[in-house]
């Protein structure tokens, strides 16, 4: 410590372009309470994004590293480039946008730099007095909130996607600088990649599930199902009566099937049995469509519709698609 | 092959119990972190095909020989204790220096795995801090492993790819919950563990003290606040439709799980 | 006029029949310590004796009969069948009286051991014909020649009536060339021997005040006698024919079903001397225990082999215990899992684990080859030949994995066998070994890893087991340390939102009736049913410790309980751990309050109901009538019996940890059980068990009868009558 005063300025970095829009908006917020600027990284062996674009959430610098080593933005790679750069510019916080690349990057930074960093921060303040940096993340399987601060300069935070608003503030140019940097090939090769085809991935690893239960009257309503999935880039699953009795499905959810720990699970025609509900006690939000407003299900949702799916289905379709 | 497995005695976060506000951490019950399970029994499908020796390695209270022994009853060969002097306020900074210094004093190792992320914490840093500090690659979000000669071909689950890479060992490997289904020890092998020893290290014996972790360690945790999560059980009833779904869309905005 | 080959042919019969034996009981024996299988035969020899010698010898008679009576009761069409078999068995002794009388007169059978009468007395009558003469002749011959004449009938009909069953009704589907032997070789020896007997008659001019006891004989001679035939000469070939049968007969006995003559008996005597009680009312079937916690931490020696890996895993008693299987297909026919098209027929089980037992002494002489082979050095052979003595006895082919988890343990199979065999013990031994090897699917997995971790088969956070009771007056243990009664809930009526509800009629009725009584709250755990049944009995025992220090711990005494899983468990096997409690099931609790008039009925309900018997009720614990009685005493309730009901009672699907994971079969045990109901035409099914509503509730949905049949535990059905 000691050097704080060194330390001045956000830098930002995230690879998803949304996400980086997301954390220029925040940090231009942040900066302007402590009168300091905002520089954001782009990396990569062929840059496409025209830094320009960057301005327009209101940051100040970018660095440009371009080079054949960024291919595939190998972690070693990137760490090594962004600490580079920090030792040269000493921002004294550095935000990352908390996609998997980018958690595995940040830690690695914040060891190279001997700094501590905070993992999905669901909120950023700055203490203008003591120019600390106040974050909030969730932990403990959602049950507790933890408010943290770094002693060190600078300070490294992921924020995951869609955490904070991008805000496009007209007007503004930015400076790009050109970074030229040696980094060491990397024994890290990269074999094969493979597109996650939404249909084929398995339902455990989906982020977005809508499970169909017995208030669907024929395989055919689960067509409806599957648009929604499309919409919301989920997947579909099932009960065990439409699986085991029905057998319109092979797999289904629940005690005695896959059990699965979604970010949101969408309950259409659900009764909510227990062997049910303990397969999917891990999801983290929890949505419900029943007619029956005493089905069990809404005591284990966080939100329920008491409708007909076969209304609320298309209209949620609907709706969703215009906010997309 | 030598590996080394880091596994974390975490909280038991289902049956954390929240009183006043604030979660209530003593006594509070633990057991070993569910992925870095996943990753022992990667170590043992490998061990089991290539041959080798498995360590595990902890970092924490002293309870958690308990954990480590379910370990050593799954199949880990030894296992290994570094002492927690500060009761889990130490941030990922100073774990993976005593791991390392832990790891060091081993005598070397060819594969280090651990659990993407553990229960309580959820921090993802451990592994890839490690691999920094040790200075060897990291595959991290492995969803299966092979090793070709001195090579290990692993399959990595990122977002919207399945990235299949190729790195030379010595090297660190997070796994994710889906490479495999953790085998459960029967009572007998864990029984039969219990007898193996589990090596206990105080920080000192790694050239470490509790101030110079403090120092290491530079995340300061101000609050923590607790509330009982509960489902929140908003039920929409006796709207039009239209309606009802518009705030639905409008509470999952809030919660921001539409979608990345 | 002596017999020449006839008793060469009994003598190599016997000759091949005793090494026969002496080769199965090897396979009983083999790879005990020597010290161990001296104690086997003595245990059951000694078990033999002091039962001859002692009163028990009444109640064994009168277990083999009321056995097969009874047996035979639970399958009407089996009526037949036990009449045959008792009379058999009576015709047999009485022979045997009769024979011993005799025998005095008779200087060639005098020599003989008197035990061998048993062997002898059914073709003695050869002697007692030809050799009595009107002076010499007793009341005693008389005796003789009715019964064995009577005796030879009952056998010939009774086994042309099997040969017809399994051929041209074909009840099991696939006809048995073994079965068919063993019915036609005795058919044949009686035959042969009856018509000897004729010839006899007709050739010695045998006196008809002595041949007429020999009626069957004596009323051929009379309708053959005139007929020109060298009879003298039929007389030596149709005794040496009957004689070559019955060599093949007794030498065959080792190598088929009729092994079951000499270790049928074994294993009732073996049953009486360890004292478990015929299976007719209630089996009370224990599961083994291959090792005791305690001892082993206080001794720190963990290693115990657990489970079956191969035959020789079995004890001595389990391997005996299987041998008397007759293929009667009655098990297989009473399965539930069978029924439903599960992988499983208790009867191949048994039949494949035989098979498998016979291999024992081949390998046993693979394996002494394999040592023969190092001692002279040949060493290409030392391995693979102990190899191949090894795979002969693994059991992966013989008990599929499938097929281990699709029993219920319900007990029917236990209950119907007539030979007492334990058809699902290996089963469970099975499942131990596929536990400990960490051999199970993901799905089992999880289930084992929520009761290790949360005491729970479902996973939910220890802290939740108490959520039901939220808003009702109920004290736990630690509020009042006082109570006469704890009542025992379980997890499934802990975490199950349905089955809560007995839970809470319960706490009702009992409150009504002002019972001192208190719950443990977040100090129950599971009571370990499931973890036993699926085979982790190490875990199992761990709990039950824990559980059994807790309640010692309160200094509980009377424990009430509605589910009949946690009931057997708590009643039966926590005995074993030094956790004796008085443990009442909630139907046998609720009548007794009804009765002592703590409760009052104030609503009528007009329906018809059907009780379902839960196996571990009634098969296991023998309470069948309390619930019914409870029942009946509702104003206005008709009470009805299921097609199959007490002993035969058929399992809803939910037993030995079924409840948790999915089986593999054509049409759900709780489907078939609804359609019964169907058939009978009621609108509520009454139970006493969580399990039977879980799995009755899932087969209305299958069936789409919901609304239509409600399915309701006796605690909830009397909860609505004496009102809130
Ligand atoms: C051993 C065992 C294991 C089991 N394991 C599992 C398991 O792993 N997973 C599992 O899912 N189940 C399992 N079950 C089955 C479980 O008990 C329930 O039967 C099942 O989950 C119920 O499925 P459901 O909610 O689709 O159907 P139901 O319970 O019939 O619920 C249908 C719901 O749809 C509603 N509905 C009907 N029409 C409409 C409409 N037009 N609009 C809106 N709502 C409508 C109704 O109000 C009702 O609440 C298991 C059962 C057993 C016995
Ligand atoms: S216990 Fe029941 S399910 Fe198991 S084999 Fe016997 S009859 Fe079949
Ligand atoms: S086990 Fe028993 S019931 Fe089954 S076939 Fe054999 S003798 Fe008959």
């Amino acid at each position: 410590m000691g050097l704080e005063g060194n330390y001045k300025g956000i830098m930002v970095y995230s690879e998803d372009i949304d996400t980086l829009f997301e954390l220029i908006s925040k940090s231009r917020e942040l900066a302007n309470q402590i009168q300091t600027d905002v520089s954001a990284i782009l990396l990569g062996d062929r840059i496409e994004i025209i830094p320009n674009e960057l301005a327009a959430y209101g940051v100040d610098k970018v660095y440009m590293v371009e080079n054949p080593q960024l291919k595939g933005l190998i972690a070693e790679a990137c760490a090594e480039s962004i600490s580079i750069i920090i030792n040269r510019v000493k921002p004294e916080a550095l935000f990352i946008g908390a996609t998997k690349r980018g958690k595995e990057l940040a830690p690695k930074i914040a060891e190279k730099l001997k700094t501590g960093c905070v993992s999905e921060c669901v909120s950023l303040d700055i203490d203008k007095a003591k120019r600390d940096f106040i974050m909030k993340r969730i932990i403990f399987g959602g049950k507790v909130v933890s408010t943290h601060t770094i002693v060190k300069r600078p300070i490294i935070a992921t924020i995951p996607p869609r955490i904070f608003e991008k805000k496009r503030i007209e007007g503004r140019a930015a400076q790009v600088i050109k970074i030229d940097l040696e980094i060491p090939s990397s024994k890290f090769e990269i074999l094969e990649v493979k597109n996650k085809v939404v249909s084929g991935k398995k339902i455990e690893e989906a982020s977005i599930v809508i499970c169909g239960g017995r208030g669907l009257k024929q395989k055919e309503d689960f067509k409806l199902l599957d648009e929604l999935a499309n919409v919301l880039k989920g997947q579909v699953g099932c009960t065990r009566p439409i699986a085991a009795d029905r057998g319109w499905f092979t797999e289904w959810i629940g005690l005695s099937g896959k059990k699965i720990k979604p970010n949101l699970y969408i309950t259409v025609g659900i009764s909510g049995a227990i062997q049910h509900v303990a397969g999917v006690r891990g999801a983290k939000v929890i949505v419900s469509i029943n007619k029956d407003p005493e089905a069990p299900i809404f005591s284990e949702s966080d939100y329920g519709i008491v409708g007909d799916l076969y209304k609320v289905i298309p209209a949620l379709i609907e709706h969703l698609k215009k906010i997309k | 092959m030598k590996i080394v497995v880091c596994a974390k005695y975490a909280l038991d976060v289902a049956e954390l119990k929240i009183s006043s506000g604030k979660p209530v951490l003593e006594g509070a019950r633990r057991k070993v972190s569910d992925i870095d399970k996943n990753a022992v029994e990667a170590a043992i499908s490998i061990k089991e095909k290539y041959g080798g020796i498995i360590k595990v390695l902890c970092f924490g209270p002293i309870s958690a020989k308990e954990g480590l022994k379910e370990l050593l009853a799954m199949g880990a060969d030894e296992a290994y204790l570094i002492e927690d002097p500060s009761e889990g306020m130490l941030d990922t900074a100073a774990t993976v220096e005593a791991l390392a210094l832990a790891i060091q004093k081993m005598d070397g190792f060819d594969l280090i795995l651990c659990g993407e992320a553990t229960i309580d914490g959820y921090t993802s840093q451990v592994g890839p801090r490690l691999a920094e500090r040790l200075k060897v690659p990291q595959i991290t979000y492995v969803r299966s492993i092979k090793i070709d000669g001195n090579n290990v071909i692993a399959e990595r689950d990122l977002e919207d790819v399945y990235q299949t890479v190729k790195v030379p060992m010595p090297l660190l490997i997070t796994v994710t919950r889906e490479i495999n289904t953790p085998r459960i020890p029967n009572l007998m092998a864990i029984l039969k563990a219990s007898k193996k020893p589990i090596t206990i290290w105080k920080i000192e014996d790694l050239g470490l003290s509790k101030d110079k972790l403090e120092q290491i360690s530079s995340l300061h945790t101000l609050s923590l606040e607790g509330f009982t999560v509960e489902r929140k059980r908003i039920i929409i009833k006796d709207k039009p439709v239209d309606e009802a779904v518009q705030e639905l869309i409008s509470y999952l905005l809030k919660e921001k799980v539409l979608g990345v | 006029m002596e017999i020449e080959l006839f008793s060469i042919f009994y003598m190599i019969g016997m000759a091949i029949a005793v090494v026969g034996g002496g080769i199965r009981v090897w396979n009983w024996i083999s790879s005990f310590p020597i010290s161990e299988s001296y104690k086997v035969i003595t245990d059951i020899v000694k078990s033999a004796f002091s039962t001859f010698f002692s009163k028990k010898i009444c109640y064994i008679i009168k277990g083999l009969f009321l056995g097969i009576f009874t047996k035979a009761k639970l399958r009407s069409s089996n009526i037949s069948n036990g009449f045959f078999k008792v009379a058999f068995i009576i015709a047999y002794l009485l022979l045997i009286i009769a024979y011993h009388i005799k025998v005095e007169n008779i200087p060639q059978l005098k020599s003989f051991p008197i035990y061998i009468s048993f062997f002898i007395a059914p073709f003695a009558d050869f002697y007692f014909l030809s050799k009595t003469s009107i002076e010499s002749f007793t009341i005693a011959d008389a005796f003789f020649g009715f019964i064995h004449d009577f005796f030879a009938l009952i056998i010939i009909s009774y086994l042309l009536f099997m040969i017809y069953k399994r051929v041209i009704r074909r009840v099991h589907l696939k006809i048995n060339f073994e079965d068919i032997f063993c019915d036609a070789i005795i058919i044949l020896w009686f035959v042969s021997k009856l018509m000897a007997e004729t010839s006899t008659i007709i050739a010695f001019n045998i006196h008809s005040s002595i041949a007429k006891y020999w009626f069957f004989s004596y009323a051929l001679s009379t309708m053959l006698k005139n007929l020109n035939l060298p009879w003298l000469t039929l007389y030596h070939i149709l005794w040496n024919i009957s004689g070559l049968f019955l060599g093949v007969l007794i030498a065959s006995i080792p190598f088929t079903k009729l092994w079951h003559i000499i270790v049928g008996p074994i294993q009732i005597l073996r049953r009486y001397s360890i004292g478990e009680k015929p299976i007719v009312i209630s089996f009370g079937k224990k599961l083994s225990k291959p090792f005791d916690l305690r001892k082993l931490l206080e001794t720190e020696s963990f290693e115990v082999k657990i489970g079956i890996k191969t035959i020789k895993d079995m004890s001595w008693r389990q391997r005996i215990s299987l041998e008397p299987c007759i293929r009667c297909g009655r098990c297989q026919d009473s399965c539930p899992a069978y029924a439903a098209g599960r992988e499983l027929s208790p009867m191949e089980v048994v039949l494949n684990l035989n098979s498998s037992l016979k291999l024992i002494f081949i390998s046993d002489i693979l394996n002494f080859m394999a040592h023969v082979a190092k001692w002279l050095n040949f060493k290409n052979y030392i391995s693979s030949l102990s190899e191949k003595s090894e795979k002969l006895l693994l059991l992966n082919g013989k008990l599929k994995d499938e097929t281990v988890w699709s029993c219920t343990t319900c007990g029917a199979c236990v209950a119907i066998c007539p030979v007492d065999i334990s058809n699902f013990e290996p089963l469970i031994e099975r499942r131990r070994f596929l536990v400990t090897e960490g051999k199970l699917d993901s799905i089992k997995m999880d289930i084992l890893k929520n009761l290790i971790e949360k005491s729970n088969p479902y996973g939910m956070p220890i802290s939740d087991r108490d959520l039901w009771m939220k808003n009702l007056s109920v004290k736990t243990l630690k509020e009042n340390p006082n109570p006469e009664y704890l009542y025992w809930v379980g997890c499934s009526s802990s975490y199950d939102k349905r089955n809560q509800n007995i839970a809470k009629s319960m706490v009702n009725i009992l409150n009504k009736a002002g019972v001192n009584f208190v719950v443990l709250g977040l100090e129950e755990r599971c009571c370990g049913d499931t973890l036993r049944r699926m085979g982790d009995e190490g875990r199992f025992q761990e709990l039950a410790l824990a559980n059994i220090e807790v309640l010692k711990s309160y200094n509980v005494k009377k424990i009430i309980t509605h589910c009949p899983h946690c009931y057997n468990t708590l009643k039966n096997e926590y005995k074993e751990f030094g956790g004796d409690f008085e443990v009442i099931h909630h139907s046998e609790f609720l009548l007794n309050l009804l009765k002592m008039g703590k409760i009052k009925l104030i609503k009528v309900i007009e329906e018809e109901t059907l009780y379902h018997d839960p196996c571990y009720l009634g098969r296991y614990n023998g309470i069948y009538d309390a619930p019914r009685i409870l029942l009946q005493m509702i104003s206005n309730l008709k009470v009805k019996e299921f097609e199959k009901h007490h002993v035969n009672s058929f399992c809803c699907g939910g037993g030995g940890g079924n409840v948790w994971y999915e089986v593999p079969e054509k049409e759900k045990m709780s489907v078939l059980r609804i359609k019964e109901a169907e058939k009978i035409g009621v609108n509520l099914i009454s139970v006493a068990c969580p399990y039977c509503i879980t799995m009755l509730e899932d087969a209305l949905k299958t069936k789409g009868l919901e609304g239509k049949i409600k399915i309701k535990d006796i605690a909830e059905t009397l909860s609505e009558v004496i009102g809130e």
